[in-house]
């Protein structure tokens, strides 16, 4: 009887208690269904504002249906899957009101600057206001870096803030512009947004501070470069890639696409250049606005710029938007527009006078392996 | 010292005591008189000036000129009592046991010295059943009991007593009752009504303990239906000590519900006589409120797989005590301590798959005593007895949200407490602060976490925002004399002074700011002064018995509030008890009026969800005076054969000033506090007991009650009126009874208990593997208790309050022990089985329809609501994107077709009846040694 009593009490102590159910693990890193590109967001409420974090992955905003008209942050894993982290509104006082989080762009200390908008009523405009903000993915908290409109230092009112980048911890870069509506022909008018100056932000002192970066015309796109300050940017109505030091000095043309071509939303990694050329995109010149871009989605283009090879994708069946490369330049992501074409019939004869190439408002991203 | 450990000392003798529930008489609880009679074992006569002693003869008495002598106010326990007596042979008696509720009774014949021959003792113990000095209703539960019967706690123990249904005595609400340690009162005047005691007495520091629920002692206040006394041993004069450890774990999944508890008890002289008593009693569980619900019938539910422990339910105990013990010349004092721990994760349904946000509470409980005891000597002319007891208790409360799961190192026991978000704000009671939403606090959304993904009834992301946060603490002094008047009167008189001090705060909806739909914050501070006073003599006339006395009772609130100050109460409260023996049986008649503050959290406002008829704001009344009740009993008792003995006894009892909840203004959120309430409880209690004897015994116990509750309140007039069907007159009734929350009509409790002898059993190669065996078990069959019925979908009554009746319910516990050595230790090896058939008790039903689950019709109407409101479609990459419910495999879960199976599912899970079920069966295997 000692030993099995000495036995039974080691027995008792040593097996381990069993578990309490725990909630089924449905998180996934693969997207539906493989495929080059693989499509990443099925999110009928839109998507877009692709942004690669310093780890990764893939924030993006995205129409969250389930509030409503709130627009929403979220963060992919960076091969597609469910969602790892999301940044909604959730304040009840903001029930009543449309919310936005567009156009994240998180640091390597894994603060979030983005752009924070509301709306009293369930539309995307007018704003009530908007804001540059500075936070955290799983934090509402945050500070609040600019509230537009404002006047930047070169004397031009900026409207709009999109495509942040950072510099590095203390600095910010971003595409300061101009929304609104133009008119477009026929006492119809359509609702814009146009790039106009490229702002870099300095955070390290108490009042964050403004500065414009020269180019030379309305730019539509801003990239850096990995682990530096080269700035690339596209003009509106330009076919050439620029690059300059953020810090200053000369700009000079990295790859021009060549003549009667668009070129926007260009980013680097490495020796690729990736851009979106063509598609349904103008230069318009409205009253009231001044030059426009109007730009729905064009045919993404990868350009190696060691060899000047080229490649495109497919782009029968969709236009892309804000094309951007991985960190370590092995994928992309972009903004894929669905796009039909109708036939444009003469209103008298019927008969059959031209193509029109219709793309749907709202975005899906997709992912390309490179 | 003499008063000796009865952990084994006594076991044995204890043994043939098991079964007796007895009475004493009502000036004492903690202690008893030891009274008889020296006589001359020659001629017969009485030998007067002899001198009886106990233990190390500082307390005793001198015959009188008949023989007779009396000892007062000897506590609990094992004494040697010692006899001298000039021209007799010395004698003394070992082992005699002196137990609470009895009159303990020695005659001794002694010898010549000069015929030099041995003393002859005789000693005649008074019967327990048939003692007609014993007028209260008692009901007592030994140390022994308490090893021996399946119970794992004092409040488990006490639950056996007839008239009881879990913490409510005799029909009464919780918190009517008070704690006497060691003679002193011990309750939490807080939120005794809503709250726990937040000390747990363990019980390896027990001699004994007792539910009292009638004619208690004048001495004793602060309860209207019942005294629990609880008599701690003092440390022995060798070393000594038990350890034990008791878990599930070898159950494996399904049964294994987490539970660990180890018990460490360790008592000794130190020195000049001094002794000490250390005990710890740690319990951790996995789950801590076990749920016999049947397994879920979804596929999806994670607890159709794993239906046994629920997540987030778990927490630890730790409960320490130590007490010394020092005597110096007719002194004796004792300093006791006791800290009592609680951490605790809080299961919320809406948070079943989202833990992080579930609730948790962390409740600290902490008693330190000194009681200096002054017996006269032996010789004393007028005996005197006084008793100074200074007290100081602490409970410690907060709930909320916890800052981060526990750490789990062995079981369900953490290194490191609960701790609550914002505990800080709370403890520092900073409403202004906390007006705004406070830090910490996220608004909770529709989990993403559930197997159906659908946003609809679980919640996530943010905890419901609940954040309470309150302290009780009072200095108690309590003196306490005890005058032998005569040889047939003793007097006692005493009183105490209480300093109290009452700290509470509460947040509702912390992630919001207060406003329009968001309570205040809530917080309140204040320092309650009670005094008490009471006098009661006792009248022995051979078999009559008469025990008077009154209670002062005074208590002021001290709390000035904004438009209402507190006014000093006053009650006073007339005893009585008259018992004799007539043909054999021993009848009492007693009576009295009790009283009771009422919880100090009805007199200031609070913020909260409630669910007793209140709303999220509530309007405290300083004002609250207190509760009373006025009980008679008449019982009989006597002995059917040898060691079979019968107890009848019936019972009135008049509730009177309850605090209930009335509207204020036309507001249904907002209510406010009277005195408003009172019932009537009436009963019969039927007790036979058979004493241990060849092997078994059984204790059998019936209560039949009928407690009624009688209102005027307006709140529930104006839901009862109703329309004459002749003059259509509308009838609006003056006053409703209904039935009381704890009134259960018919209780019966079985105890049976055996041992098979050391050397018994049947022989198996040489070994009787049942020798020693021990087998207790305790069968319960209960019809059900009241609630409430409403109409469906509304919170509209369609009765009176409490008239549907929950189904019976039933138990049976067993315990087997088999005694064990292990090297020089002895010991045994146990298997506790709790509720062994399984069977599922139902503990609540839906107020809607009677049943525990909801009707499918309300399953599908709140699904289709949730659907209606949410339709949009899930994509691929949500988080609450679930595959099989995307049926086309096109990345969206759209549709009616897709998305209302999902929340059908959802809604069959939240709506599963899980608290609807009592404790499934619960095992624990044990071992103890004994060192």
């Amino acid at each position: 009887m000692r030993v099995r009593g000495a036995l039974a009490l080691c027995a008792l102590a040593a097996c381990s208690h069993s578990d309490a159910f725990t909630p089924l693990d449905t998180a996934t890193t693969l997207p539906l269904a493989a495929g080059d590109p693989a499509r990443l967001t099925y999110n009928p409420g839109g998507n877009a504002d692709p942004s690669w974090t310093p780890d990764g992955r893939l924030l993006y905003s995205f129409g969250d249906l389930e509030r409503g008209h709130d627009v929403c942050l979220g963060l992919l894993p960076g091969s597609g899957g469910r969602r790892l982290g999301e940044l909604c509104s959730r304040s009840p006082a903001e029930a009543d009101s449309t919310d936005f989080f567009e156009a994240p762009a998180q640091g390597s200390d894994g603060r979030l600057a983005y752009v924070r908008a509301g709306s009293d009523s369930n539309s995307h405009s007018p704003k009530s206001y908007e804001q540059l903000q500075l936070g955290h993915l799983d934090n509402p908290a945050a500070t609040v870096l600019r509230t537009l409109p404002y006047v930047a230092p070169n004397g031009r009112l900026h409207t709009w803030i999109t495509q942040i980048r950072w510099l590095d911890a203390q600095h910010l870069v971003y595409l300061g512009g101009n929304q609104g509506t133009v008119d477009i022909g026929g006492g119809a008018t359509m609702p814009f947004t146009s790039g106009l100056d490229i702002v870099a932000m300095d955070l390290s002192s108490g009042a964050p501070a403004l500065s414009v970066v020269p180019a030379a015309g309305d730019v539509s796109s801003i990239w850096l470069a990995e682990h530096s300050d080269v700035l690339y940017y596209t003009l509106n109505g330009d076919s050439r890639v620029f690059r300059r030091a953020v810090a200053g000095g000369p700009a000079d043309v990295l790859f021009d696409f060549g003549a009667g071509v668009i070129a926007r939303d260009a980013s680097v990694a490495g020796r690729q250049l990736t851009a979106v050329l063509g598609g349904k995109v103008r230069l318009i010149s409205d009253p009231a606005q001044g030059a426009v871009q109007l730009d729905e989605g064009g045919v993404l283009t990868t350009v190696d710029l060691t060899t000047g090879a080229r490649q495109t994708a497919p782009s029968d069946a969709r236009f892309y938007r804000r094309a951007a490369l991985s960190p370590s330049g092995t994928a992309l992501a972009a903004e894929g527009y669905p796009v039909t074409y109708a036939a444009i019939r003469d209103p008298v004869t019927n008969v059959v006078i031209g193509i029109d190439t219709v793309v749907t408002k709202g975005a899906d991203l997709w992912l390309f392996a490179r | 010292m003499a008063v000796r450990s009865l952990g084994r000392a006594g076991a044995a003798a204890l043994a043939a005591l098991v079964f007796s529930a007895t009475t004493a008489p009502l000036g004492a609880q903690a202690t008893v008189a030891l009274s008889g009679r020296i006589r001359d074992a020659v001629s017969g006569r009485g030998v007067a000036s002899a001198v009886v002693t106990l233990g190390d003869g500082r307390r005793g008495a001198v015959t009188d000129t008949a023989g007779e002598y009396r000892v007062r106010e000897v506590r609990s326990g094992v004494y040697d009592v010692r006899i001298r007596a000039i021209g007799y042979g010395p004698v003394t008696r070992t082992g005699m046991i002196i137990r609470g509720g009895e009159t303990a009774t020695l005659s001794v014949s002694l010898q010549p010295r000069a015929e030099e021959l041995s003393p002859v003792v005789t000693e005649v113990v008074t019967d327990p059943v048939l003692d007609p000095l014993a007028t209260r209703t008692e009901q007592t539960i030994t140390a022994e009991d308490l090893h021996k019967l399946p119970v794992s706690s004092l409040d488990e123990a006490l639950a056996l007593s007839a008239g009881a249904v879990g913490e409510s005595y005799r029909g009464g609400r919780l918190g009517q009752q008070s704690f006497i340690l060691d003679g002193l009162g011990v309750k939490n005047q807080l939120d005794a009504s809503t709250g726990s005691l937040g000390l747990r007495f363990p019980p390896d520091m027990l001699t004994e303990a007792s539910l009292v629920t009638n004619g208690f002692s004048a001495r004793y206040g602060q309860a209207v239906s019942g005294l629990v006394n609880v008599i701690t041993k003092d440390g022995g004069r060798r070393w000594s000590g038990r350890a034990a450890y008791e878990t599930d774990r070898p159950m494996g999944r399904g049964a294994d519900l987490g539970l660990d508890r180890a018990i460490v008890e360790v008592d000794g002289p130190l020195v000049g006589g001094a002794t000490v008593l250390l005990v710890v009693d740690a319990t951790g569980r996995l789950d801590a409120d076990p749920v016999g619900a049947p397994a879920p019938v979804g596929a999806l539910d994670p607890r159709s797989t794993a239906p046994g422990i629920l997540p987030h339910n778990g927490g630890q105990t730790i409960d320490a005590a130590a007490k010394v013990t020092i005597p110096f010349g007719q002194e004796t004092l004792r300093i006791f301590g006791l800290r009592s721990t609680e951490s605790r994760l809080l299961y919320d349904p809406a948070y079943k798959y989202d833990e992080d946000f579930a609730p948790g509470r962390h409740i600290t409980g902490t008693l330190l005593s000194a009681h200096l005891e002054h017996a006269s000597g032996p010789a004393a002319h007028t005996p005197i007895v006084a008793d100074l007891r200074v007290g100081y208790f602490l409970r410690d409360f907060v709930r909320g949200t916890p800052t981060a799961e526990p750490d789990r190192f062995f079981g369900a026991f953490s290194s490191r407490p609960v701790h609550i978000v914002d505990e800080e704000l709370a403890r520092g009671q900073d409403t202004a602060a906390a007006r705004g939403a406070l830090p910490g606090f996220f608004p909770p959304g529709f989990s993403t976490a559930t197997p159906y993904g659908v946003p609809a009834f679980f919640l996530g992301g943010g905890s419901r925002g609940a954040l309470a946060f309150n302290r009780f603490r009072e200095l108690r002094s309590q003196l306490d004399v005890t005058i032998g008047t005569g040889r047939t009167t003793d007097l006692y008189v005493g009183g105490s002074a209480t300093r109290q001090q009452v700290r509470t705060f509460q947040r509702a909806l912390s992630f919001l700011p207060t406003g329009d739909s968001v309570p205040p914050p809530t917080a309140s501070t204040f320092s309650p002064l009670a005094l008490a006073a009471y006098v009661e003599g006792q009248l022995r006339v051979a078999d009559l018995a008469f025990t008077g006395g009154v209670r002062y009772d005074r208590f002021d609130a001290r709390l000035d509030l904004a438009g209402a100050v507190s006014r000093p109460q006053a009650h006073l409260n007339p005893r009585f008890g008259v018992s004799t023996v007539l043909k054999g049986a021993t009848v009492v008649i007693s009576g009295g009026s009790f009283s009771q503050p009422p919880d100090y959290q009805y007199l200031v406002d609070a913020a909260f969800d409630d669910t007793t008829r209140t709303g999220r704001f509530r309007q405290g009344n300083p004002d609250l005076g207190f509760e009373r009740s006025w009980q008679y009993e008449l019982s009989v008792r006597g002995r059917v054969r040898p060691g079979i003995s019968l107890r009848v006894g019936t019972y009135l009892k008049r509730l009177e000033g309850l605090v209930a909840s009335v509207p204020l203004g036309t507001s249904p959120d907002s209510t406010v506090f009277g005195n408003q309430d009172a019932g009537t409880v009436r009963g019969l209690e039927v007790r036979l007991e058979r004493e241990i004897r060849h092997g078994w015994g059984l204790r059998l116990s019936y209560t039949l009650q009928d407690a009624k509750a009688t209102s005027t309140s307006a709140f529930l007039l104006r839901r009862l009126i109703r329309v004459d069907p002749m003059t259509h007159d509308t009838i609006i009734p003056a006053k409703v009874e209904f039935p009381l929350d704890y009134d259960r009509r018919h209780g019966v409790t079985l105890i049976l208990q055996g041992q098979i002898g050391e050397k018994g059993g049947p022989a198996l190669l040489g070994l009787r593997p049942l020798a020693g065996l021990e087998l207790a078990a305790i069968g319960r069959v209960g019809s059900g208790l009241p609630y409430t019925r409403f109409v469906t979908g509304t919170d509209t009554l369609n009765a009176t309050p409490n008239g549907a009746r929950l189904p019976a319910s039933a138990t049976l516990d067993v315990l087997l022990r088999r005694p064990v050595r292990i090297g020089r230790l002895k010991g045994s090896f146990y298997l506790d089985v709790r509720n062994l058939l399984n069977r599922q008790n139902l503990a609540s039903v839906r107020r809607d329809t009677g049943l525990p689950t909801a009707d499918i019709a309300t399953v599908n109407a709140m699904a289709l609501a949730a659907y209606d409101a949410h339709p949009e479609p899930i994509p691929y990459e949500s988080a609450r994107y679930r595959g099989y419910a995307d049926l086309d495999r096109n990345g969206l879960i759209e549709g009616r077709a897709e998305l209302l199976p999902m929340y059908q599912a959802a809604a069959q899970d939240f709506l599963q009846p899980l608290f609807a079920y009592a404790a499934p069966r619960l095992w624990r295997f044990g071992l103890e040694i004994l060192f």
